[in-house]
C-alpha cells in the first residue's frame, strides 16, 4: 500500500522552505528509550557487528565486561593481568564529565563517529597525564536536562587539564590540532537548541583532595 | 549505475511516513524488512517512482521541485536518488520486456 497523502505533504514542506540537497537515504538504527528509562544493553549482545563488538570489548578496562566471568573472587586472576593495572578504582585527579544530546538525525552520524574516534583519539593524546574515558549513553538518570551521553575525561593534575585545553582549544596563531579538530566535531554533533541537554561536572577523589 | 530504459516502480508492501517536524521521511521495507530515512530529494524521487521512465521522472521531479533546484541540479539528484533507492529494494525498473529489475540490478 502506497500512502498518496505523503507526496502532498512533501509538497507543502517545499512550499514552506524544504531544501533539496543531495539524495540521502539512512538505514535507521532502532534507539529503545524513553525519557529516563533506556533500555540497558549488553553491548556484546548489540547491534554491532562481530569485529565491531570485539574492538569494543577492548576498550573497556579488563573486569568491567559484562561478558567477563570475572567475579573479583577468582584467585587465580593474577595470573591473568596484573592487578595494580586493572583494580585501580580511582579515574584519576580529576574527572571530567561532558553532558549533552544528539538530534535524532544525528545519532547515526554519532555513532560512526565514536567508532573510530574513540581508537583515535587513545592512539593520537599522547599528552601525559590526560585519558579520554568513553562517550556513554545514559540509560537512567534522575537529571531531565544533563544529557542523554555523557563524554568523560580523567586528568593527573591541573597541568594535564591546561595541556588538554592548549591541545583541543588552541589559540588561532597555532592553527588547529588533529585533537582540536577531532573534538570539535564531536561536539558539533552535540545538540544546542535552546532546551536541549547538557551538563559539565568536575570531580576530584572524596578521599584526599578535598580539605 | 541505475538502468538507462525501463520504468521505475516503487516494491510492492513499501510503507511511506512523513515526519514533517524533521523534514524527513521513515520508509519501511519489507522485504527483507528494514527500516530507512530518507531526506527530501530521495523521497521525492521515491514518491514519483509510478512507472514513469527516466525522462518522464526528470519532468515530473522538476514540475515538483520547481525553483527549489536548478535545472542543472535535477538530473544529478534524480540519477542519485534512483541509485540509492534501486540499491535499497525501495524501487524496481521494468525493462522494455516488462520484465522487472531489482537490487541486483540485473
Amino acid at each position: 500500500m502506497i500512502d498518496i497523502k505523503s507526496l502532498e505533504v512533501l509538497k507543502t514542506m517545499l512550499s514552506e522552505g524544504l531544501v533539496l540537497d543531495v539524495p540521502r537515504v539512512d538505514a535507521v538504527v532502532p534507539v529503545i528509550r524513553s525519557g529516563d528509562q533506556m533500555l540497558f544493553r549488553n553491548p556484546g549482545k548489540s547491534w554491532l557487528s562481530q569485529d565491531q563488538k570485539e574492538r569494543l570489548k577492548g576498550r573497556l578496562d579488563a573486569g568491567s565486561n559484562a561478558d567477563d566471568d570475572d567475579d573479583g573472587d577468582d584467585e587465580d586472576d593474577t595470573a591473568k593481568r596484573p592487578r595494580n593495572v586493572t583494580r585501580r578504582a580511582l579515574l584519576g585527579q580529576v574527572a571530567v564529565e561532558f553532558g549533552f544530546d544528539v538530534m535524532d538525525e544525528n545519532q547515526a552520524d554519532l555513532a560512526y563517529f565514536l567508532d573510530w574516534y574513540e581508537d583515535y583519539t587513545v592512539a593520537a593524546l599522547r599528552a601525559p597525564g590526560i585519558r579520554y574515558r568513553g562517550t556513554y549513553a545514559v540509560y537512567a538518570s534522575s537529571e531531565k536536562t544533563a544529557g542523554k551521553y555523557r563524554t568523560v575525561w580523567s586528568f593527573r593534575g591541573p597541568q594535564a587539564i591546561d595541556r588538554m585545553t592548549s591541545a583541543a582549544e588552541p589559540t588561532p596563531a597555532m592553527g588547529i590540532t588533529d585533537l582540536g579538530a577531532i573534538t570539535k566535531r564531536l561536539r558539533a554533533l552535540a545538540d544546542t537548541r535552546p532546551g536541549s541537554g547538557r551538563s559539565q561536572s568536575w570531580y576530584q577523589p572524596a578521599w584526599g583532595f578535598r580539605s | 549505475m541505475s538502468s538507462r530504459t525501463g520504468c521505475f516502480s516503487r516494491s510492492p508492501g513499501l510503507r511511506i511516513r512523513p515526519v514533517a517536524e524533521l523534514q524527513t521521511c521513515l520508509v519501511y521495507r519489507p522485504h527483507p524488512p528494514k527500516l530507512f530515512r530518507l531526506n527530501g530529494s530521495a523521497w521525492l524521487v521515491l514518491e514519483l517512482c509510478e512507472g514513469l521512465d527516466r525522462a518522464q521522472l526528470m519532468a515530473a521531479y522538476r514540475g515538483v521541485a520547481g525553483n527549489h533546484v536548478s535545472a542543472a541540479d535535477v538530473a544529478g539528484q534524480v540519477e542519485q536518488g534512483l541509485d540509492l533507492l534501486m540499491r535499497e529494494g525501495m524501487i524496481a525498473v521494468s525493462g522494455p520486456d516488462g520484465s522487472a529489475r531489482g537490487r541486483s540490478g540485473t
